[in-house]
C-alpha cells in the first residue's frame, strides 16, 4: 500500500502494521498512520462536543450590556432575529448566515463525515467539498473576537456582562475547531482503498 | 511499460516502522470523547443555570407605560430584584400591561399587597425625584406587601410611589374652597417638619370646592382632632406680611395647626382660604371698637400703642343693624394694662394729608399700616380703671392732639402680677478696659445688661461686669446710659455672682431707676417672670421648672432660651420684687440671686 507523507510528499511503501506500531516517514520522520486510525473518532468526538456546545451557545443570553441604565440581554440567535426585525436585512442575513448556519452546518457535516456516514462516497467526496468551502465562511471565532474588542473598546462607556452562552461558545469554537483540524479527509477514500486492496489481494 | 505495482515496490521506499512505547489509553477510539462528556454536561449544566435563575413571572397593569421597555430592572431599595420580559397594551387599550420577571431569590415579591411603580424622572417644585432615570432607564420599583400574604401574580400599579409604609398611615380629607395648585404628594407640614403627604386631590360632588385626602404618618396621627386647622401655604407676599416664601422654590403645602388638645379624633375637616391669623394667647382682652367707618381697616391690622404692636384686628364688619362698623381687636396678655376705661381709639390708616397756611402737612405711617390700616391708642395720664372683654371703644378718625401727649406709666408684663407693679427696665452697659499683651495695650470691651439700682448703684452679672485680671491695675470704666463712670477690681466683693456697684456719681436722668429696696433674696422656688427689654414678652417660669442650687435655682434643660436671655432679671411674681438675674451657659439656664442684703 502506498501512502504519500502529509509532510514532504515523498510516497512510501507502507507495510502491513501491528496495533502498536506506527509508520514514520523515511524522509521527514512525521508520523504517517498515527492520525488515520484515530482521526475520524477524534473528529467525530470533537464534533459531536462541539454540537452539544452550540446550542446552549447561540440560545442562552451571551451579553448582559447594561448602557446608562438601559439593560439588554440576549442570545446570539434573538440578537440576529432582531436585526432582521428592525430591518437590517442584509447585515441581519450576513450575520445569521456565516456565525449561526455555517458554524451548524459545519458541525454537521463533520460529524457525517467521521461518525454517521450516510451518505454514498461519492456523496461523501461532494459533501467534504461543500463543507471545505462552506467551513472557510464559518466564522463563530471571528465573532467571539467581535466580542472582545467590544469588551475592549467599550469598557469604559457600558457596562458589559458576559452571560453563560459566552462558556457555551468558547467551547464551541474550541472544540469545532479541534474536529475540523484533527479531520484527516484520506479517511473517506481510506476504506474503499482498503477494500479495492482486499479485493485485488 | 511497467506495471504501476511494480513501480511502487522499486522506487518508493518503505516506511520506518517503529513500535510506540506510548501505551495508548483508548476508548471509543480517542480520548476526545471525554471531552465530548464534559461538553454535553457543560451544555446540559449551563442551560440549567440559566433557565433555574428565571423566578416568576408576574403581570402588572399600569395606566401608563412610561417608556418601560423590555430589559428594564425592577428594584426594590435601589437593588436589582427582577427585570421586565415584555411591555404590551392591554386587550381593551386602556392600559398597559408589563410583565416582570422576578430573580429566584426575589420570588416573594409576588404577593398580595406588593406595589409596583414606574420609576421616572419627576420635578416639581415639592420635589425631585428620579433622577437616575433621565438619562439612564425607567425603571420599575417595588414595596412588598405583608410577609403573610398570599402569592399573587396579578397586579395594578401605582402612579407614584407610596411614601412612607401602607401600615403606618392615618388618611383623612380635608375640603378646601381652593386648591390653589395643591398636587398629589406635596407635604403636610407641622412646626416645619413633614408629618405626611398629598395622597388624592378631586372636586367635590358638587363642584363648590376641592376635597383632599392626606395621609398622616403614625406620629401625627394624633393631629387629626376636632379644632385643627387645615390651610394651604402659598407664597403671599403683602405689605403687611411676607409668608410662605419657601414654598416658591418648595412648592404648596398643606400646613396644619392642632387643635385643643383633649379633642375628639376626627377624619374630616374644612380647610382655611388662608392661614389662621396669630394666635390668641390666653389672658388677653378682647375689645370692640366701632366706628362710623372702616377707613381701610382689614382683618389682621395691628393695633398699636405708640407704634409698637400690642394686638391686632380679628374681625371687621357691619353691626346688626348696619348702622356702625364694629371691630373685633386683641390685646396680647403683657400689654393688656395698657387698655383702660377712658382709653381712646383711633383709625390711623393711610396718609395724611393737609394744607394750611403755613404749608402743606404730609403725614404718613408705616407703609404696612397705609396698606391694611392700623388702629392706634392712647391712655391719659392718670390712667381709668381696667377693663374686661367685650368693652366697647369708639373709634375716632384723627387723635385728639392731648392723646398725643399723655404718658401715663403703666405696667407692662403678664396680669399675673399684683395691681400696679412696674416691670424693671434693664439698660445696656459696656465695661471697658485696657490691657497689655506682648508690650501693646490694646482697649478692651465687655457688654451686657444692668439693672440700675437707686442710691447710684448698678445691679449686674459679675461673669461680664467684672474687669479681668488683665485690666491695667484692675481699673475699668462702665458706659452707661451715655456716660462713663470708672469702677475696679477692688470694688467687687468676693464670691458674689451679682454685685451692686457703687458708682462716684449719679446716674443720667434718662436711665430708668429701680428701687434698691424692690430687691429681695428668695429662699424656696417661686414662680417667677424673666423680663428682658421692652420689646420682648417676659418669660414666665413656674416653681417646678427651678430647681435650687447653690446661690440660685438651675432652669428646666427643657427650657430652651437663646443666649440673649443671659442679663434678663427675675421678677417675682408674689411681690413683683426683683430676685435675680438669668445666666444662660452652654445652652443651660440658671437664675443669679441677688446678694443678700448688708
Amino acid at each position: 500500500m502506498l501512502k504519500a507523507c502529509h509532510c514532504c510528499g515523498l510516497i512510501h511503501q507502507l507495510p502491513a502494521l501491528e496495533e502498536t506500531q506506527v509508520a514514520y516517514c523515511s524522509r521527514c520522520d512525521a508520523a504517517l498512520n498515527s492520525s488515520s486510525r484515530y482521526a475520524s473518532a477524534r473528529t467525530a468526538a470533537a464534533a459531536l462536543g462541539a454540537f452539544f456546545l452550540y446550542w446552549p451557545a447561540i440560545l442562552l443570553p451571551i451579553l448582559d450590556i447594561e448602557k446608562l441604565g438601559h439593560h439588554h440581554d440576549s442570545s446570539l440567535l434573538a440578537g440576529t432575529l432582531e436585526l432582521l426585525q428592525h430591518g437590517n436585512y442584509f447585515v441581519g442575513s450576513i450575520v445569521l448566515l456565516f456565525s449561526i448556519v455555517f458554524p451548524l452546518f459545519k458541525i454537521v457535516m463533520l460529524l457525517e463525515l467521521s461518525l454517521v456516514g450516510l451518505l454514498h462516497r461519492r456523496h461523501q467526496a461532494l459533501t467534504y467539498r461543500i463543507m471545505e468551502s462552506v467551513g472557510k465562511w464559518s466564522m463563530l471565532d471571528v465573532l467571539l473576537l467581535a466580542f472582545m474588542v467590544m469588551l475592549v473598546k467599550l469598557g469604559d462607556l457600558v457596562r458589559f456582562e458576559l452571560g453563560p452562552a459566552v462558556f457555551a461558545f468558547v467551547g464551541c469554537v474550541v472544540m469545532s475547531m479541534i474536529a475540523s483540524l484533527s479531520f484527516d479527509p484520506h479517511q473517506i477514500w481510506q476504506a474503499e482503498s482498503d477494500d479495492a486492496m482486499g479485493a485485488k489481494g | 511499460m511497467n506495471s504501476p505495482s511494480s513501480n511502487q515496490d522499486t522506487i518508493h521506499p518503505t516506511a520506518v516502522v517503529r513500535t510506540s512505547t506510548r501505551q495508548r489509553w483508548i476508548i471509543l477510539g480517542s480520548r476526545m470523547w471525554i471531552l465530548t462528556l464534559i461538553c454535553l454536561v457543560a451544555a446540559v449544566g449551563l442551560t440549567w443555570l440559566t433557565l433555574r435563575d428565571n423566578g416568576l413571572t408576574i403581570a402588572i397593569n399600569f395606566e401608563q407605560g412610561h417608556g418601560i421597555k423590555p430589559g428594564d430592572t425592577l428594584r426594590y431599595l435601589g437593588i436589582e430584584v427582577g427585570h421586565v420580559t415584555s411591555v404590551d397594551v392591554d386587550q381593551a387599550l386602556r392600559g398597559v400591561v408589563v410583565e416582570v420577571s422576578l430573580d429566584k431569590e426575589a420570588e416573594s415579591f409576588a404577593r398580595e399587597g406588593s406595589r409596583f411603580w414606574i420609576v421616572r424622572p419627576e420635578i416639581s417644585l415639592s420635589r425631585v425625584r428620579g433622577i437616575d432615570t433621565v438619562i439612564g432607564a425607567k425603571y420599575l420599583s417595588v414595596t412588598p406587601g405583608p410577609t403573610d400574604a398570599a402569592v399573587q401574580t396579578q397586579f395594578v400599579g401605582v402612579e407614584s410611589p407610596p411614601l412612607l409604609p401602607q401600615a403606618e398611615l392615618a388618611e383623612i380629607d380635608v375640603r378646601f374652597r381652593q386648591g390653589f395648585g395643591l398636587a398629589v404628594g406635596d407635604p403636610v407640614k407641622y412646626r416645619g417638619i413633614v408629618i405626611g403627604e398629598v395622597k388624592d386631590i378631586r372636586l367635590q360632588p358638587n363642584l363648590e370646592g376641592v376635597a383632599v385626602s392626606l395621609q398622616l404618618t403614625d406620629s401625627a396621627r394624633s393631629i387629626a382632632r376636632a379644632g385643627t386647622q387645615f390651610w394651604v401655604e402659598r407664597p403671599r407676599v403683602s405689605i403687611r406680611e411676607v409668608r410662605g416664601l419657601e414654598t416658591l422654590v418648595t412648592g404648596r403645602f398643606i400646613a396644619v395647626r392642632p387643635g385643643p388638645e383633649d379633642a375628639a379624633s376626627q377624619s374630616e375637616f374644612q380647610g382655611l382660604d388662608t392661614a389662621p391669623f396669630r394666635e390668641m394667647p390666653e389672658g388677653g382682652l378682647e375689645i370692640v371698637l366701632f366706628g362710623p367707618e372702616l377707613r381701610g381697616l382689614q382683618h389682621g391690622a395691628p393695633v398699636l400703642y405708640r407704634g409698637v404692636r400690642v394686638g391686632h384686628i380679628v374681625t371687621v364688619g357691619l353691626a346688626s343693624d348696619a348702622t356702625i362698623v364694629e371691630a373685633r381687636a386683641f390685646i396680647q396678655p403683657a400689654y393688656r394694662q395698657l387698655v383702660r376705661r377712658d382709653s381712646v381709639f383711633w383709625n390711623e390708616s393711610g396718609i395724611d394729608f393737609s394744607v394750611g397756611f403755613t404749608g402743606v402737612e404730609f403725614t404718613s405711617d408705616a407703609l404696612s399700616n397705609v396698606v391694611t390700616g392700623g388702629v392706634a391708642f392712647a391712655t391719659p395720664n392718670p390712667p381709668g380703671p381696667e377693663i374686661n372683654t367685650g368693652a366697647r371703644f369708639e373709634l375716632m378718625g384723627q387723635p385728639d392732639d392731648d392723646a398725643l401727649t399723655w404718658q401715663p406709666h403703666l405696667p407692662v408684663g403678664i396680669h399675673a402680677l399684683p395691681e400696679g407693679t412696674q416691670l424693671p427696665t434693664l439698660t445696656r452697659a459696656s465695661v471697658q478696659w485696657q490691657e497689655k499683651r506682648f508690650g501693646i495695650t490694646r482697649n478692651r470691651q465687655a457688654t451686657g445688661w444692668v439693672l440700675p439700682l437707686s442710691d447710684q448703684q448698678v445691679l449686674g452679672d459679675r461673669q461680664w461686669l467684672l474687669p479681668p485680671e488683665r485690666a491695667i491695675d484692675g481699673q475699668a470704666t462702665l458706659a452707661l446710659g451715655g456716660e462713663e463712670f470708672p469702677i475696679s477690681r477692688a470694688s467687687f466683693a468676693k464670691d458674689v455672682s451679682l454685685p451692686k456697684i457703687k458708682l462716684d456719681k449719679a446716674l443720667p436722668a434718662s436711665v430708668a431707676i429701680w428701687p434698691s429696696d424692690q430687691l429681695r433674696r428668695p429662699q424656696a422656688p417661686e414662680p417667677c417672670l424673666l423680663v428682658r427689654d421692652g420689646v420682648t414678652a417676659p418669660f414666665p417660669v413656674t416653681t417646678n421648672r427651678l430647681e435650687p442650687i447653690r446661690g440660685g435655682w438651675q432652669l428646666d434643660p427643657a427650657i430652651s432660651l437663646s443666649d440673649d436671655w443671659s442679663g434678663a432679671v427675675a421678677v417675682s411674681i408674689q411681690d413683683g420684687r426683683v430676685l435675680g438675674m438669668a445666666r444662660i451657659q452652654k445652652g443651660l439656664a440658671r437664675i443669679e440671686f441677688v446678694a443678700p442684703k448688708d
